[in-house]
């Protein structure tokens, strides 16, 4: 029987050593209600190379609202912003040329991965907690194959705040600007042409884009987005909304299949064609 | 009664050897070894005081410096969150420094690659490093797996098929051809020359006709080359400079940047992708693709 605890001990010792490999959430502790604090995700990779990354951290919302986030993860291109859902955030991103972990030279080994900092803000006293629900990390091995991990959550206490008021953080700038770009379609590809936009805020993340074709209404966005090309030239715009409601727009011209170029050509040689013919009639 | 406690104790010792070569087993081959350290760096010179008169306060100069091996005459290039921070020359044998200098605290994403001297460009590294303000971080024993190219796109069944490159002078590499079936895959031991060049032409006899990967590492060294694509068929043709056949490169100019991201991005969660995008040809676009996009990126 001994035996058997014996055993059975270091299947279970070397089974956690084999999932060194984890996402996890890093919260402050404890915050006072009406505090905008962050939570942390991160990936512990057991030092193996990954480039891709999705994430379904779910939190209370009876305790907590979700405030936006801070860019100074390491995913750097996002194949899904991070996004709010009845009390789940979603994101996932890619890391080109893929990371194995932070070199610290105040620590031994590589620490883990810092992947995004989500912003809450505590609504009432009590216990919260994070749960990661689904993540997936993928190697940077040319086959995306799949790094077994544990997810591990937190929990957080929000104590009674005396003076709410004091606590109130609000994102007043507006995210940076940014430029568009455009990625004609080829003359054979079923890929459209399409927009290209991207930028950042500091303070509490991107919620949003919108566009506005000519003089159209403004509709809801993501790049990229496709754009038909118009007989003339119009101008597109793009706004970037943050957290707040504070916003950054940028704006494009898309030539149309007519040029002014080519319109004035034509115009040039239909008013010849006209004038050639007159002179002609006239001889005869 | 002591029979049990021998039992017991050869029992425990064969588990403690079995995790322990297990773990070690786990480790092997390693990828190169990076040491990380940082020292309280030289004092920066003061700076001018305007009108003269006065002396100025002596500021630890905080800096990151990156030290290791790339391929003889390489040019080494860094980025600093995305950005070309510095490019240094590597020497005869390979060996290079930089060092960049900054300004706060924080944890910054430097991104390495290579250029060989023929132009053949490395994988890219990326190295988080936390910068202390004041110190100097030294990241030392950097090195870049070789760079590879070959002489055909597809090979001619029960011919060969050339690679060549550069890596550090006179290493021991390896070589390994995969196809589609793990059976399929081969490995090959070849030597770079004492300017780095490698060449090696590898015999495709009893290799069926089919899709190929080859890439090259140094023996013992989890860190490879490129993946280079290559099929096996029924006439020769060769590989041009041209046409790189990089999986994701819809736009066919063999770099994987944003613009690729961006196309596959659109075809995303789309049905019916076209065949450009769809980076491991299982007809959806999803993380997988996306992570092999990353695996080629080339910014």
């Amino acid at each position: 029987m001994k035996k058997k605890i014996l055993f059975i001990i270091f299947l279970l010792f070397f089974a956690s050593r084999a999932l060194a490999a984890s996402v996890f959430v890093e919260t402050p502790g404890n915050v006072k209600a009406g505090e905008t604090f962050s939570a942390l995700i991160k990936a512990d990779t057991d030092e193996i190379s990954i480039n891709s990354i999705n994430v379904v951290l779910s939190y209370d919302k009876d305790l907590l609202v979700f405030s936006g986030y801070k860019e100074d993860g390491l995913i750097k291109l996002w194949v899904d912003p991070p996004r709010e859902e009845n009390g789940k955030i979603y994101f996932g991103g890619i890391i080109p040329g893929g990371v194995t972990g932070v070199y610290d030279p105040r620590q031994e080994g590589l620490g883990a991965i810092p992947l995004i900092r989500l912003l809450f803000t505590g609504k009432a006293a009590g216990s919260a907690n994070f749960f990661i629900t689904e993540s997936l990390l993928l190697k940077n091995d040319g086959k995306g194959s799949l790094l077994t991990h544990t997810q591990k959550g937190a929990t957080l206490t929000i104590r009674e705040n005396p003076n709410p008021t004091e606590e109130k953080i609000a994102d007043r700038n507006p995210p940076f600007p940014f430029d568009i770009e455009i990625v004609e379609s080829s003359l054979f590809s079923r890929t459209p042409t399409l927009l290209i936009f991207d930028t950042s805020d500091s303070d509490s993340g991107i919620k949003s884009y919108e566009i506005r074709v000519g003089g159209r209404d403004w509709q809801e966005a993501k790049s990229p987005a496709p754009v038909s090309r118009g007989i003339f030239s119009r101008e597109i715009s793009i706004r970037a909304y943050d957290f707040y409601g504070n916003f950054q727009e940028a704006s494009i011209i898309v030539p149309g299949i007519f040029s002014t170029k080519l319109l004035l050509t034509i115009f040039i040689l239909i008013l010849s064609g006209i004038l050639g013919y007159k002179v002609l009639k006239s001889k005869t | 009664m002591a029979n049990n406690f021998f039992k017991k104790t050869v029992l425990f010792v064969a588990a403690s050897i079995f995790f322990i070569a297990s773990s070690v087993l786990a480790q092997a081959p390693v990828t190169e070894t990076v040491t990380i350290s940082a020292e309280v760096s030289g004092a920066a010179p003061p700076p001018p005081v305007e009108g003269g008169g006065g002396g100025g306060v002596n500021i630890p100069k905080t800096a990151v410096r990156f030290s290791g091996e790339a391929y003889p005459g390489a040019t080494v290039s860094i980025l600093k969150e995305g950005n070309l921070a510095t490019a240094v020359l590597a020497d005869s044998l390979g060996k290079f420094s930089a060092t960049l200098e900054e300004k706060y605290d924080s944890t910054i994403l430097y991104t390495l690659f290579a250029h060989d001297i023929a132009g053949e460009k490395s994988v890219l590294i990326n190295y988080p490093i936390a910068v202390y303000s004041g110190f100097l971080t030294h990241l030392s024993g950097i090195r870049f797996a070789p760079t590879i190219l070959s002489d055909l796109a597809q090979a001619k069944r029960e011919e060969y098929l050339t690679l060549h490159g550069y890596s550090l002078p006179g290493k021991n590499l390896e070589t390994v051809v995969s196809g589609e079936d793990e059976a399929q895959k081969k490995t090959f031991t070849l030597s770079s020359g004492q300017d780095g060049y490698y060449k090696i032409v590898l015999p495709l006899q009893g290799f069926p006709k089919g899709e190929y990967t080859a890439h090259v590492n140094y023996l013992a060294d989890a860190r490879i080359s490129k993946l280079l694509k290559f099929s096996i068929g029924d006439v020769n043709i060769p590989s041009l400079e041209l046409i790189k056949n990089i999986p994701g490169d819809c736009n066919a100019d063999n770099v994987i940047n944003l613009v690729d991201f961006s196309v596959l991005a659109f075809w995303y969660g789309k049905e019916n992708p076209p065949r450009c995008v769809d980076t491991n040809n299982d007809g959806i676009i999803n993380l997988v693709d996306f992570s092999i996009l990353a695996f080629w990126w080339t910014g």
